[in-house]
């Protein structure tokens, strides 16, 4: 590979990570679990960049590596507290039909979030940014 | 769906975005969800909220990504070269409750045992026995008479081999701790480290057993070796048949002699006898996977170049927008070359050690996952490439089982070196740490263990790469 597809490799990858981010986090919703998971489809994807044909959209070639990782990383979780694969199929066709819609609620998100109080907020954000637990962040907030 | 129902499943998908579902619940959700598309569309605009705002910093324009999204992109590639972090933690979880189970085993072997049931037949380096409630002994002597209890072998070179009553023989070396008892069944606890026995016919409803954190080995008269730690374990049969049972799930196999079987605590690696009398005479070290914990720290090449990356950001060398034409290629390169790194060698304290109190070392496991032995032959040497700050002297080492009778034996070659440095060091410069009767030349013998160390503290030794090969090739 040459370093011309390192770079186009490397632009796309940062370009479009949260769109395969979103579509783990369908399936497997612990944000470590999700993680790991995009760390392995990263070197998968680099390994199968050469195969990558730059006229067709990144992320839905992408994807097909990071559904295989998260059906592998379901199999191989089945006894802990994941969804079923069939399950995760059938979410990720109908978030393909649903995706409009959903991306207009987002942008109302943050109109929503501005309503809630200070401590609702730094609660929030204590999950999703500061990534505490619920059961710590239930101990911080009494 | 009403909106009671509606209330129940809204709780349980967040429930489950939240991580706090229990199994049962899990499948309640994935049975609901796999038969109703409204279930579906609930979850995903539960679902998608919980995204965005996890999200939230990601989905920024390219332009206004911070340097740690792009350092965290670039650690994600580091990462995906390892074992699952979230695996690993499970793996850990498992080897902790291996060792609780095997310290409540050791426990009671301590209180049913009281009369000697071991002779030292061989002794050499740091030996520690604990024994009778507790009592600490650490000038032990050949012909040595021992109860059931604790041995350390604390040192590099430390070598113990003890006979038990009925004529069995068991040995280890370095750095093993190991708990043998005897109520009429031999019980050896194998905490860590390598051990190799030579068993005479046991009663078949009383074979020996040997447990280390991963497996559980039951011999009724054969000849073997074991190099466990807190993670996996390798048997190889040299002669006669032992069952090992993997403790993660109960599965078993029967090993024959010339095979050997790898019980790993993680369930993806195949648990399965293996002919093992197809020797290789090469072999490249993953200084990444192979190390041994707390004998040798490991810095990939990817954490090195993230910190370049990093100090080049803060100086204003580059910019987040040239980090994919400047990096790209290093990055790519590097995630392609899995293991790439250096070993650190780190302190360790021990005793009565001609290298000094303390040493600084690195130590790899020689093939621990694969079946075929590495054996030395006399074309082969080793090829060592590493970094030491001042010019000074180091050792290498390499611990080998001979393959005429169960019995390990440790060999060492000295050399002086500075900067980067790269040595060649044919097999028969190793020489035999202290002379007990035992083999005088490695030639031959199966390689387990490989180390690295100096006494220096200011070489600050590095090692690159290790490598086994012939002088051939």
């Amino acid at each position: 590979m040459d370093d011309e597809k390192h770079e186009q490799f490397t632009r796309l990858l940062i370009q479009h990570e949260p769109a395969l981010m979103r579509c783990i986090l369908v399936a497997v919703p612990h944000r470590s679990d999700a993680r790991d998971i995009l760390q392995e489809c990263s070197v998968s994807l680099w390994h199968k960049f050469h195969s990558y044909d730059p006229e067709r959209s990144f992320v839905p070639w992408a994807l097909g590596f990071v559904r295989i990782e998260i059906r592998r990383f379901l199999r191989k979780s089945a006894h802990q507290n994941q969804i079923t694969e069939r399950a995760a199929a059938l979410l990720w066709e109908d978030q393909n039909k649903t995706a409009a819609q959903l991306e207009h609620r987002a942008t109302y998100l943050q109109d929503c979030l501005d309503l809630l109080s200070k401590s609702q907020q730094e609660m929030v954000n204590g999950y999703y940014r500061m990534e505490y637990s619920v059961n710590d962040l239930s101990q911080r907030t009494g | 769906m009403n909106r009671k129902t509606s209330e129940s499943w809204h709780e349980l998908i967040q429930r489950h975005l939240d991580g706090i579902t229990n199994k049962e619940e899990v499948k309640k959700l994935s049975t609901k969800l796999e038969n109703c598309s409204e279930t579906r569309l609930l979850y995903l605009k539960l679902q998608n909220i919980h995204a965005v705002l996890f999200n939230s910093d990601l989905d920024e324009p390219l332009n206004k990504r911070t340097d740690q999204n792009v350092l965290e992109l670039i650690s994600n590639l580091e990462q995906s070269q390892r074992t699952l972090t979230k695996r690993r933690f499970l793996i850990t979880l498992s080897s902790i409750a291996a060792a609780v189970l095997l310290m409540l085993g050791v426990g009671y072997l301590w209180i049913i045992q009281s009369d000697g049931i071991a002779k030292i037949t061989s002794i050499q380096g740091a030996v520690r026995w604990t024994g009778d409630g507790g009592r600490v002994i650490e000038t032990l002597e050949t012909g040595q008479d021992l109860t059931g209890g604790t041995i350390e072998t604390r040192s590099v070179n430390s070598v113990v081999e003890l006979r038990f009553r009925d004529g069995s023989t068991v040995s280890t070396s370095g750095g093993a701790v190991l708990t043998i008892a005897d109520d009429g069944q031999k019980k050896i606890y194998l905490r860590s480290g390598v051990l190799s026995a030579d068993v005479e016919k046991q009663p078949s409803e009383c074979p020996m057993i040997v447990v280390t954190p991963t497996a559980r080995l039951e011999i009724l008269g054969t000849r073997f070796d074991v190099v466990a730690n807190p993670e996996r374990s390798k048997v190889s049969v040299r002669q006669g048949l032992v069952r090992a049972v993997r403790l993660s799930d109960g599965k078993s196999v029967k090993v024959a002699g010339g095979h050997s079987a790898i019980a790993a605590t993680d369930a993806r690696y195949e648990f399965l006898s293996r002919r093992s009398d197809q020797a290789v005479h090469v072999w490249q070290a993953n200084l990444e996977q192979d190390r041994k914990p707390g004998e040798g720290e490991f810095l990939s090449a990817m954490r090195g170049l993230r910190l370049e990356i990093r100090d080049a950001l803060q100086r204003g060398d580059v910019t987040r927008e040239q980090i994919p034409t400047v990096y790209g290629a290093r990055i790519a390169e590097i995630a392609e070359a899995e293991g790439k790194g250096v070993l650190k060698a780190q302190p360790k304290q021990i005793a009565r050690s001609k290298f000094g109190n303390v040493i600084h070392i690195t130590t790899l496991y020689v093939n621990r996952d694969q079946p075929k032995s590495v054996v030395l032959n006399e074309q082969s040497l080793f090829r060592v490439q590493g970094f030491v700050a001042e010019p000074t002297e180091i050792h290498v080492g390499i611990g080998a089982f001979g393959t005429s009778r169960a019995g390990a034996g440790r060999f060492l070659a000295s050399c002086q070196v500075e900067g980067e440095f790269t040595v060649e060091i044919p097999v028969e410069k190793f020489q035999p740490f202290r002379s007990r009767g035992g083999e005088d030349s490695a030639i031959g013998m199966e390689v387990f263990v490989w180390f690295c160390l100096t006494s220096d503290a200011n070489a600050d030794l590095e090692i690159s790469a290790v490598e086994l090969k012939t002088s051939a090739n």
